[in-house]
């Protein structure tokens, strides 16, 4: 799971909608690839994404970023260099995401986060 | 490019389609024959091409296959199988493409606009009535265009949907679909099915 990916998922549950995101990131175990810079990918994703979770998320790995994102931001080569690396190139292979409405955790296993819902969970 | 050679790109990349060899009928769990991906992906390539691509339900990743080889900026797979998970990732290891798999159930998925366009071969819905267009609903919200391909004895119900939900809704082609024996409730060999491929957009 690319750490961009991170600010798609949610909790499924439906008794968690409105309060469902963002997940909290327990990373176990990351790997990083060499993927190329993207300019017009990572523009495209930033205007996704929802900045003030993935700044926390980058934070919890040890990134700091900008609490916000200007405009001349987009046009800085530097951060988006940055950016897409921490978006595209962290991949997190083992770990949790965590509800931080419900507690209801879905791992991440081989890259791949599980959000499976038991037959119990299902509305 | 032309339909013979993304044919056989799909298929080097993907030689595994048969789930690993135990299906699971609840699911439906049918490949999309090649040929029949690569036809709809070069029809739709403005739509692949440096986008950001979903392929809900992907299955043994035939569909995100083409998608990569039309090179797509990045492709999402998500299957609620992990055995396809498995096949789909192993398969496109292959190729220089951003993949990523999400192991979900389309019914439960909580999604956002996040992606350019939804490929998707949804379940016919012949074992739970209505998945079909549960597929399509999700996939709207994930991205702006779908294309699907839904059996076209249900295209009346599709056109009702796309009424009562004032979205887009055109079908682009007519595809004989060959559903190979599979299963062992199937008493015929193979047959084929006429499939609808749709475009849905909001």
């Amino acid at each position: 799971m690319r750490l961009l990916t991170h600010n798609l998922l949610m909790c499924n549950l439906k008794t968690c909608a409105g309060q469902n995101f963002p997940l909290a990131l327990q990373a176990n175990e990351i790997s990083e690839e060499n993927t190329e810079f993207n300019l017009v990918l990572t523009q495209k994703m930033l205007g996704k994404l929802d900045w003030k979770a993935f700044h926390r998320v980058a934070d919890s790995l040890g990134h700091t970023l900008p609490e916000e994102l200007t405009p001349e931001d987009q046009n800085n080569d530097e951060l988006m260099q940055r950016l897409h690396h921490l978006l595209f190139n962290i991949v997190v292979l083992s770990g949790t995401l965590t509800c931080q409405s419900c507690g209801r955790a879905y791992p991440i296993d081989k890259g791949i986060p599980n959000m499976l819902l038991e037959d119990s969970e299902e509305a | 490019m032309k339909l013979k050679q993304l044919e056989s790109a799909i298929q080097e990349i993907c030689p595994e389609r048969d789930f690993g060899n135990t299906p699971t009928i609840e699911l439906e769990q049918y490949s999309t024959p090649p040929r029949l991906a690569a036809t709809l992906l070069l029809e739709i390539q403005d739509f692949i091409t440096e986008r950001i691509a979903f392929d809900l339900g992907c299955g043994c990743g035939v569909l995100s296959a083409g998608i990569s080889v039309l090179e797509a900026s990045m492709v999402y797979c998500l299957d609620i199988d992990q055995k396809c998970l498995d096949i789909t990732s192993g398969n496109l290891n292959s190729v220089d493409i951003k993949a990523e798999f999400i192991r979900g159930n389309v019914e439960d998925f909580k999604g956002k606009d996040w992606a350019d366009v939804v490929v998707t071969n949804p379940p016919f819905g012949t074992r739970k009535t209505g998945i079909d267009w549960v597929f399509v609903e999700k996939g709207l919200v994930l991205a702006p265009d779908v294309f699907s391909f839904h059996k076209t004895s249900t295209r009346k119900f599709f056109q009702k949907k796309v009424k009562e939900g004032g979205i887009g809704g055109e079908i682009m082609m007519t595809v004989p679909f060959e559903l190979p024996k599979m299963y062992k409730i199937h008493k015929k060999k193979a047959v084929n099915v006429d499939v609808d491929i749709w475009h849905f957009s909001r």
